[in-house]
């Protein structure tokens, strides 16, 4: 038995390594460029993200890519990565500005070393003269507009009574600024509304906020910021019998996925409001690349790549799209 | 010296006596010694598939991650070995960091971040000792109360800070005996981690409290029976574990420039799988604070070798589970032998 198990662990040993040693691939002749990003980099948006940034890489054959992030909203982790990234020594770097706080003393030395660095996703909100040098931020310019834009389309479409932003990561500060922009905008109109923190889990959170509901029966608008948690909310609805999109209307601020046009189609989501994440990861990387290989310089930031609002009439071109894998 | 029927277990510690034989049947019953293994493996292994890894660049970054989860396992693993889990510790990780910032900023005399430095050790030693009152007098298993613990402490630093980031603004001392950059890129939070990794090592293996540690955890009755006071033998590793939590916590901190309550998420599960790594049995009774530390590098090592290995993200928990699992089994096949398996 004893025997058998040594054989065992001694064949997954060797299989482990030698499936990691295939991925560390000779950098030699290539440029190379990290994409890190705070993730999470299994949400679909993300996903998205890094299916751009593989299009711009697979345009150029001496581009290697390396895309990482931590599976969930983790700045220890994200800034933990974006080390290992530098350490890698790359021809250029593509990052989110998560915490620049916690990034100055990272990413500020490399670049004054003449590493090109191009911000996507989430840009750095302090003063230019405290601002971290990147060349360029492709991006949604400021996340307030965008809980501004989401809060304008509601009160076009529907007539809320009092409204709800649900935030499943509270730490995240552009998820924080979008409630922000959403409740100050509906407060503006005489319309009360609260964030309301919920959980990373998307089952936990569907029945805190259906239980919400419950004790705020006058609610009927929800946004929330993450489309599989939304997801699991209107599954969570329909269970408790509620009827979202007639009696709950229900909104997301970031990226529409295929489940979340389908809900549109059904007319239980009204709108997202896209920032195309794709675009983020393709200009990201391309931008990077130009400036490694070439010395082009990118387009000064912002590069604004969002927001714009999505509706049911836009599903079916939006879904020709989604089909390529481009939106 | 105290002698209880769990000390077989730990002779080599004591045992000053027997010739020292150089053979790989002496050296594994070292109780770091799978620990080492499986890191110099690992370290190698990556320093072959990433040509960067192996830069002291790349060294000193590792260092300041495994620094910061190093403390925070040390503690862990105190209390471990004496019987009790701690679950609570990323949760004081994220008070201590908290209070730390948020004094320090308040505090504008000279040194005052030296004041909110300790203030936020006094208040991580206060959560310990509180969770020690609540799992030995309420009878409550560790697990839960400090399980409860950590999201009470999660829930209070949400409430207060509504979720926002707070920047650090005080004066510089603290962050820079902690955590500035000095030649090379070391930082000071490396040489502390060193520090406390000696003394903890020190205190466990060569005083009468440590001894006390080992027979609480291994065989309380007994060690209660031979004139051991457990409860507080635990009260005094509950505490050792929270102040080295909130040390970790006000290091991170430090070198972040500021506090969010998302900061640690998840580093209890890594300190307690450092312990284990490291040779700590979760029933308790033995372990080693230099296994823990090597444990912490695995941990630390993993995830950064995996970017510069240029594996894809989507893989890296696969890829840490297993290396985890396999650093795990290669300790405890090494080191069977020494529980006579």
């Amino acid at each position: 038995m004893r025997k058998y198990f040594l054989i065992f662990l001694a064949i997954l040993l060797v299989v482990s390594f030698a499936t990691l040693a295939s991925f560390a691939q000779e950098a030699k002749e290539k440029y190379v460029v990290y994409v890190v990003v705070h993730g999470g980099i299994g949400d679909p948006p993300w996903e998205l993200n890094h299916r751009g940034a593989q299009a711009a890489a697979a345009l150029f054959p001496d581009l290697e890519l390396n895309y990482v992030g931590p599976t969930a909203y983790n700045v220890p982790e994200f800034i933990s990565y974006l080390e290992a990234a530098i350490n890698a020594k790359p021809d250029a770097l593509v990052c989110t500005l998560t915490a620049p706080e916690a990034m100055d003393n990272i990413l500020k030395p490399v670049i004054a070393q003449g590493l090109p660095v191009i911000a996507i996703n989430a840009p750095d909100p302090r003063p230019s003269e405290d601002c971290i040098p990147v060349l360029s931020y492709v991006g949604l310019p400021d996340f307030y507009e965008v809980g501004v834009n989401c809060a304008k389309t509601f009160l076009e479409y529907v007539k809320p009574t009092r409204v709800l932003y649900c935030n499943h990561a509270p730490g995240a500060t552009h998820l924080k600024e979008t409630g922000r922009g959403f409740l100050e905008t509906m407060a503006n109109n005489e319309i009360p509304g609260e964030e309301f923190v919920t959980s990373e889990d998307p089952v936990e959170d569907a029945k805190m906020t259906v239980d919400y509901l419950k004790a705020h029966p006058d609610t009927n608008v929800i946004l929330h910021p993450n489309s599989t948690h939304l997801e699991a909310i209107i599954k969570q609805l329909e269970d408790e019998g509620y009827k979202p999109g007639k009696d709950v209307f229900l909104g997301h601020p970031f990226d529409p996925t295929i489940p979340m046009l389908e809900l549109m189609e059904q007319e239980k989501v009204l709108f997202c409001s896209d920032q195309q994440m794709y675009l983020q990861g393709f200009y990201g990387v391309m931008f990077a690349y130009m400036k490694a290989k070439y010395g082009f310089e990118p387009p000064l930031p912002p590069v604004t790549t969002g927001p714009i609002i999505i509706t049911k009439k836009d599903v079916p071109a939006l879904k020709e799209l989604i089909a390529k894998g481009l939106r | 010296m105290l002698i209880v029927p769990n000390q077989e277990e730990i002779a080599h510690h004591t045992d000053k006596t027997t010739p020292f034989k150089w053979s790989f049947e002496e050296l594994r019953k070292i109780p770091e010694f799978g620990a080492l293994v499986a890191f110099l493996a690992l370290f190698i292994f990556f320093a072959l598939s990433a040509p960067q890894f192996f830069s002291l660049r790349n060294i000193t970054s590792l260092l300041t991650i495994i620094a910061e989860l190093g403390i925070m396992t040390v503690g862990e693993s105190f209390l471990i070995i004496g019987g009790e889990i701690d679950l609570s510790v990323s949760g004081v990780y994220a008070m201590a960091g908290f209070v730390f910032v948020t004094l320090a900023n308040i505090l504008t005399f000279p040194f005052g971040s030296l004041l909110a430095f300790i203030i936020a050790l006094l208040v991580s030693l206060l959560i310990g000792f509180i969770n020690s009152q609540v799992v030995l007098k309420g009878s409550i298993p560790s697990f839960i109360a400090t399980l409860g613990m950590m999201m009470f402490l999660r829930g209070i630093l949400l409430g207060i800070t509504g979720g926002r980031s707070i920047s650090y603004a005080g004066d510089r001392l603290v962050p820079t005996l902690l955590t500035g950059i000095m030649a090379y890129r070391f930082r000071p939070s490396h040489f502390w981690f060193i520090a406390i990794v000696i003394i903890f090592s020190f205190i466990l293996n060569r005083t009468i409290f440590g001894n006390r540690v080992f027979a609480t955890g291994g065989k309380k009755l007994a060690a209660y029976t031979m004139g051991v006071n457990v409860n507080r033998v635990k009260a005094n590793c509950f505490m050792i574990s929270s102040t080295l939590a909130g040390l970790s916590g006000t290091i991170a901190i430090s070198r972040f420039n500021l506090a969010n309550v998302s900061f640690g998420q998840g580093m209890e599960l890594e300190a307690i799988a450092a312990a284990v790594i490291g040779g700590t049995l979760m029933s308790g009774g033995y372990g080693s604070i230099i296994g823990a530390a090597l444990g912490a590098g695995i941990m630390g090592m993993v995830r950064t070798g995996l970017v510069m290995a240029g594996v894809p993200s989507y893989w890296y928990n696969a890829f840490v589970g297993i290396i985890l699992v396999i650093a795990a089994i290669v300790n405890l096949k090494l080191r069977s032998t020494i529980l006579g398996e």
